[in-house]
């Protein structure tokens, strides 16, 4: 992680308690030393669990599966919930934009064939057979941001993924096909089989109507290559937040090492 | 907890046609003439005036465009063209205008990585896993 990907994630995760309540951070021990080290262990007022992703043996393969990790947290919560990526900053509160949706997720993904491989294409398990209910025509859904309301339902949604993921070690030519349709479209998928309508809380990611969201998404790749760019998007964003920085208790805490504007 | 945001809501002031065309015609002629750029910035503090809007805030917009298409046109990357458009915006230069500006990077191989990103944008700009794909939201914060 560079400087502009902890900022966001700092700031994620106090734009959330601001203004959506507690929030808690599910990461292994590499994820909390790193965390420890750079002084953010307060951070989550909801704490830091390290147990669910240690103390797992499901036989995923993380290498395909890199982001795994999100479902098995997904799992040990309690729905409902939201899952946030530590990418992605809620700018508002979001209870009205959730409260009457049983799944609630960022936006609709096109269904790219170079990215959403026909079910020929992608890498299954020994013995694997796609169920016949499943609608392959149904849009992906990104989850960056994943409301879910009801428990059953993301039972589901989780045991219809890790039936795909585990013993799936075969290696994909990209590296996010298997992911994808393990976590994205499977999510669709199973919304699709239960009758229920997915949200989505934003219409076009990239529509300048977007009052909602911050998510670096792709830029990451830019950031990580691109001091300048770091250093434009680090002030723009801390600029963004200066009243609560100036006035928020909260963000104070965080003020004299992270939230000062970079010359 | 609080209830209320100010974050993401719509504060950009109504400016007249003539002043978007001189911002247009500003950042056009600081992009072919830089040497022209302190003059045509006294100018546009005086549209400003006449039109109350907030000159500082749009100077500074308006160096974050400068910026970001200098580190374009050194590096080519879709991405960083994307959020070139999105404070182009920003900068109340709108995308058909912007496409006037014909920027075209440095870098010959990104040319045709823009082109074919271009070509294939509709897919590509909503998936997660594309290259093309940018920043969500980066008019919230200003990119």
């Amino acid at each position: 992680m560079n400087e502009a990907e902890i900022l966001t994630m700092i700031i994620s995760a106090l734009m959330w308690q601001r203004y959506n309540g507690t929030i808690k951070l599910y990461t292994d021990n590499t994820g909390y030393a790193f965390i420890k080290k750079h002084d953010l262990l307060t951070l989550w007022d909801g704490g830091i669990d390290t147990e669910v992703l240690e103390n797992n043996s499901y036989p995923i393969d993380p290498e395909v599966f890199w982001a795994a990790g999100k479902l098995l947290a997904l799992e040990a919560h309690t729905c409902p919930c939201v899952m946030l990526d530590t990418d992605l900053i809620i700018v508002q509160p979001i209870y009205n934009l959730i409260k009457d949706s049983s799944i609630t997720a960022l936006h609709r993904e096109t269904l790219n064939t170079d990215v959403y491989l026909s079910p020929s294409l992608l890498k299954v398990p020994n013995g694997f057979k796609f169920p016949d209910y499943y609608n392959w025509k149904v849009l992906p859904s990104n989850t960056a941001f994943l409301y879910i309301e009801n428990e059953s339902f993301k039972i589901l949604y989780l045991n219809e993924s890790k039936q795909f993921m585990f013993h799936n070690t075969g290696k994909p030519q990209e590296l996010v096909s298997q992911m994808v349709f393990a976590e994205q479209r499977l999510l669709s998928i199973c919304a699709d089989y239960r009758g229920l309508p997915i949200s989505y809380l934003l219409t076009n990611p990239f529509s300048l109507s977007n009052d909602t969201v911050i998510h670096l998404w792709g830029f990451k790749s830019l950031l990580r290559t691109n001091e300048n760019v770091q250093a434009i998007y680090c002030r723009q964003l801390i600029k963004t937040v200066e009243k609560e920085i100036s006035t928020n208790p909260l963000f104070q805490h965080y003020r004299e090492r992270y939230l000062q504007i970079p010359k | 907890m609080n209830n209320t945001s100010d974050l993401g809501k719509d504060n950009t002031p109504a400016i007249s046609k003539a002043m978007r065309h001189y911002i247009f015609a500003f950042v056009q002629d600081s992009i072919n003439q830089p040497d022209n750029f302190e003059t045509n910035k006294k100018w546009l503090k005086g549209y400003c005036k006449n039109e109350e809007i907030n000159y500082p805030e749009l100077e500074s917009d308006l160096n974050v465009f400068f910026e970001l298409l200098e580190e374009y046109c050194r590096k080519g990357t879709p991405v960083l063209y994307r959020c070139l458009k999105l404070q182009s915006q920003k900068c109340f230069i709108d995308e058909e205008r912007f496409d006037l500006l014909k920027i075209i990077p440095d870098v010959h191989d990104s040319m045709t990585e823009i082109q074919n990103s271009s070509a294939r944008c509709q897919d590509k700009n909503t998936n997660s896993s594309s290259e093309g794909s940018g920043i969500v939201g980066g008019h919230i914060i200003g990119l």
